[in-house]
């Protein structure tokens, strides 16, 4: 069982709440059912920013995909980011924010050219410097912080 | 020397934030914002064909009966509840997949809301292991996804402290009227008539009900009053009020019925005191 032993010994489950409501779950039903409706979330988005997020190409659309730099990294693992810039007015750049997490596939972190959104620069500020925040700090952590 | 040991509860907890509940903005605000997090559409009638109200029914209960053995914080199954509806309202979901879904919307209700969330492999054990944790975390970004990360939505628990403060009540009946009114939140939850219903109003007719049902309402000013704060129509927070007590009236004697079934020789009387909670069971109607 792969549940951790602390954990089974804090708070036991009891037989009558353990239950199978529905009878055998399909398990080869459940992974095509979850690579389609990935798919349909990633289609949602690529056509939402204009980005193609498996790639990570800007595409043609509303937002304006711009090649950018992070400062502090080391020359020779420079990750180059793109910023996203949109005449629109400032919500509608907002929600962009919260589907990067899901967007970017998982090995994009290491992959050479990254590619982000970002609120443009006349925004005092948004949540893609939080981002910025989280995704420089991932790349740091292997090594030692320096003091 | 000796040492003393002052942790008696292992979760620490706020106090509670008068900036918070004592400004109007707030109460304005979630009156605002409510409507956005219901879901789209009635969805037995227009997307769901596999799924119908009975096993909406039987998935709630269970999560239910989950929440409750981990002790989870009350907000966690109606926000729950609500991801639920929401995926159902634009994902046609096969009957076999709607128990790992019940599953998911615990794990990601639970992790905005309590500081020791339900773990993944908790809530397959749960399932009789029907599903594995890998699916579980798979299907949370599905979720997610569908949810548009939209997952801080209003539940009818926002709403209580505002509005137990604005009813002259007596103090030491306060305490009791909140559970009861959370028993009534979560029985709303288990039925799919209240999901398209907006939270304040689920929230002010649970009050309502907790009120009368302790027999401390003075007649039709308490809902006058109601109706007022949380800029509910009166008639639609009767019918509301009354749509929970017939729930509250079904579930009793469902309870009944089981235990009786489990226990033929006991009476209804000795049932009672033996296992209905007894936040239920204090209601008088």
């Amino acid at each position: 069982m792969p549940l951790s032993q602390s954990k089974a010994g804090q708070m036991p489950c009891s037989s009558k709440v353990c239950r199978n409501l529905f009878g055998p779950v399909d398990h080869q039903q459940l992974q095509h059912d979850l690579e389609s409706l990935l798919k349909q979330n990633l289609e949602e988005a690529q056509q939402r920013w204009n980005f193609d997020f498996e790639t990570e190409t800007p595409l043609e659309g509303h937002f304006e995909w711009e090649r950018v730099f992070l400062p502090e990294e080391l020359p020779q693992e420079v990750h180059s980011l793109v910023r996203a810039t949109s005449s629109k007015s400032r919500s509608s750049l907002v929600p962009s924010n919260e589907h990067l997490g899901k967007l970017c596939p998982e090995g994009s972190q290491q992959s050479s050219g990254l590619y982000r959104a970002g609120a443009p620069r006349s925004l005092k500020r948004g949540q893609a410097t939080i981002k910025d925040f989280y995704s420089s700090k991932r790349r740091i952590t292997p090594e030692k912080p320096k003091p | 020397m000796e040492l003393l040991c002052c942790e008696v509860d292992p979760m620490r907890r706020a106090l509670p934030d008068p900036n918070l509940l004592y400004d109007d903005r707030v109460l304005h605000n979630l009156l605002t914002i409510e409507e956005r997090y219901l879901p789209q559409c009635s969805y037995f009638k227009c997307v769901q064909k596999d799924i119908q109200p009975f096993m909406r029914r039987m998935v709630a209960t269970w999560m239910l009966e989950v929440c409750e053995e981990q002790k989870c914080e009350e907000e966690v199954f109606p926000l729950a509840m609500n991801y639920l509806d929401r995926f159902l309202a634009v994902v046609p979901t096969r009957k076999c997949h709607l128990q790992l879904l019940g599953a998911v919307c615990m794990f990601l209700a639970s992790k905005l809301k309590e500081t020791i969330p339900l773990t993944a492999e908790k809530l397959c054990i749960y399932t009789d292991n029907s599903i594995k944790p890998q699916e579980l975390l798979e299907w949370e970004l599905v979720v997610l996804g569908k949810l548009k990360w939209n997952l801080a939505a209003v539940t009818p628990h926002d709403f209580i402290e505002h509005i137990l403060r604005k009813l002259p009540l007596p103090k030491d009946k306060l305490l009791l009227i909140r559970k009861h009114a959370q028993t009534f939140i979560a029985l709303c939850a288990t039925d799919f008539n209240f999901a398209m219903y907006p939270p304040s109003m689920i929230a002010t007719g649970s009050v309502g009900a907790a009120i009368c049902g302790l027999q401390l309402d003075d007649g039709d000013s308490l809902t006058d009053l109601l109706a007022k704060i949380t800029n509910t129509d009166v008639d639609c927070l009767k019918a509301c009020q009354e749509q929970i007590e017939a729930v509250l009236v079904n579930s009793l004697s469902q309870v009944r019925q089981q235990q009786q079934q489990s226990n033929p020789s006991k009476t209804v009387d000795e049932l009672d005191q033996a296992s209905t909670p007894t936040d239920v069971r204090d209601i008088n109607l």
